[in-house]
């Protein structure tokens, strides 16, 4: 949305942001409510399998402590 | 692709023929930058000893306290913790601050000499971008409209202390949607509060708070309802949308709402209205960079301010009549138009 206009020398530069522009102005707009109310349901849903929430098992943990540290 | 035009424009009476004509508008009386992100909110206020001051929310969290005489920022107050500042309102007594964040909190900040300090917040339950709205009556009891927990919800609290006056939740018909904007309002014939919601079917209702019930109805747009402007004087107001229209409408006898008649504009999408308080001058910002003036009893043009280079988020107008717009492009350009005589 809050794309700068730049006017490039290059007419290849230009064309290719009026494609840009055009692309996002054909989006199709879905409205507030249907937007958060799916990104909710999404995160909701995935919150299980989400590693940051639930964690990764030692077992499969490829970065875990093999040797505890000893200082000398 | 927004319509280009050339440059701002200011529509003034040929004295020759008495046609309209395209005269190049003044630049902005000053720009200012320095707020590092979009803008999104802004509001002015008196600051201590009668110096004005401008309050901008940015899309970073930020609070910039702009100084207009230094054309600086005299504080900076980061309490939304990297999260868009979407509204900002100064209380009447006192020096103290509202602000909405997009991390659903309404914080509370107390601005007394040098302090910068939030003493209180409330929680706010709609992930969406409605913006509160305060009808303030007297600093120990005044109102605060926030977008309720449910989806189509308004809730009223009464502060501070935060305790619920009325949670206006439309019947299961009407499918209104989300409340997009939302104004609370006393008129002077009642003591009722009354407040003005626009919701995202393009639909305005105007409610009775206390009652908890609609009053009044009608349909305004066919896009989501973003902004609206109430003119409480002449019981008249404007609202803008996603389409290409604005909306003048009227309260008749302050209860029923009546659609007075559209104004087309070039391009679609207003962020933002404001009614000057004088109620002579009506702005918009819009979607295509541009910020519109208006005359607010006729609705004529006026000007077409074409400075920014992104979407103008927010307008702002001063006691004195200077107008404030924030954008995407992370100025805020500050004009004098029409000076109220």
């Amino acid at each position: 949305m809050s794309s700068k206009v730049t006017i490039g020398s290059d007419i290849g530069q230009a064309r290719r942001a009026v494609e840009q522009l055009r692309m996002e102005a054909g989006i199709d707009r879905v409205k507030v409510s249907k937007a958060a109310g799916d990104l909710l349901q999404f995160c909701t849903e995935q919150a299980k399998s989400d590693p940051f929430l639930v964690g990764i098992p030692a077992a499969t943990n490829p970065f875990k402590e093999k040797k505890p540290c000893a200082i000398l | 692709m927004p319509v280009p035009s050339r440059g701002a424009r200011l529509l003034t009476p040929s004295p020759s023929t008495g046609e309209r004509m395209a005269a190049p508008a003044p630049d902005p009386q000053f720009v200012l930058r320095g707020a590092r992100s979009a803008v999104h909110a802004l509001h002015f206020c008196d600051g201590a000893q009668g110096r004005p001051l401008l309050l901008s929310g940015s899309l970073h969290g930020l609070v910039h306290v702009w100084s207009l005489q230094t054309r600086r920022p005299l504080a900076t107050l980061d309490g939304h913790g990297g999260q868009c500042v979407t509204w900002l309102h100064t209380l009447p007594w006192g020096p103290q601050l509202l602000s909405q964040g997009r991390d659903l909190k309404l914080c509370l900040w107390d601005l007394e000499e040098g302090r910068n300090a939030v003493v209180d917040t409330v929680c706010l339950e709609s992930v969406g971008f409605c913006r509160a709205s305060v009808l303030a009556e007297a600093p120990r009891r005044w109102m605060l409209a926030v977008p309720g927990r449910g989806s189509d919800e308004v809730q009223v609290l009464e502060l501070p202390s935060k305790t619920s006056v009325s949670c206006l939740k439309p019947a299961a018909g009407a499918r209104l949607g989300m409340p997009m904007c939302l104004q609370l309002w006393q008129a002077e014939s009642s003591p009722r509060p009354l407040l003005l919601a626009g919701y995202e079917d393009g639909s305005l209702a105007l409610w009775d708070v206390s009652a908890r019930k609609v009053c009044s109805r009608v349909a305004c747009h066919s896009e989501p309802v973003m902004g609206l402007a109430l003119d409480p004087r002449r019981a008249r107001g404007v609202s803008g949308s996603a389409e290409k229209a604005l909306a003048v409408w009227s309260l008749e006898g302050q209860q029923a709402l009546q659609v007075c008649g559209t104004h087309e504009l070039t391009n679609p999408g207003i962020a933002d209205l404001k009614i000057r308080p004088d109620s002579k001058i009506l702005a918009t910002a819009g979607w295509d960079h541009r910020v519109r003036v208006f005359q607010w009893r006729t609705m004529r043009p006026l000007a077409v301010l074409a400075f920014h280079s992104a979407t103008v988020h927010c307008v702002a107008f001063d006691a004195a009549g200077l107008l404030a717009a924030g954008s995407g492009d992370q100025r805020i350009s500050v004009w004098s138009l029409y000076p109220p005589t």
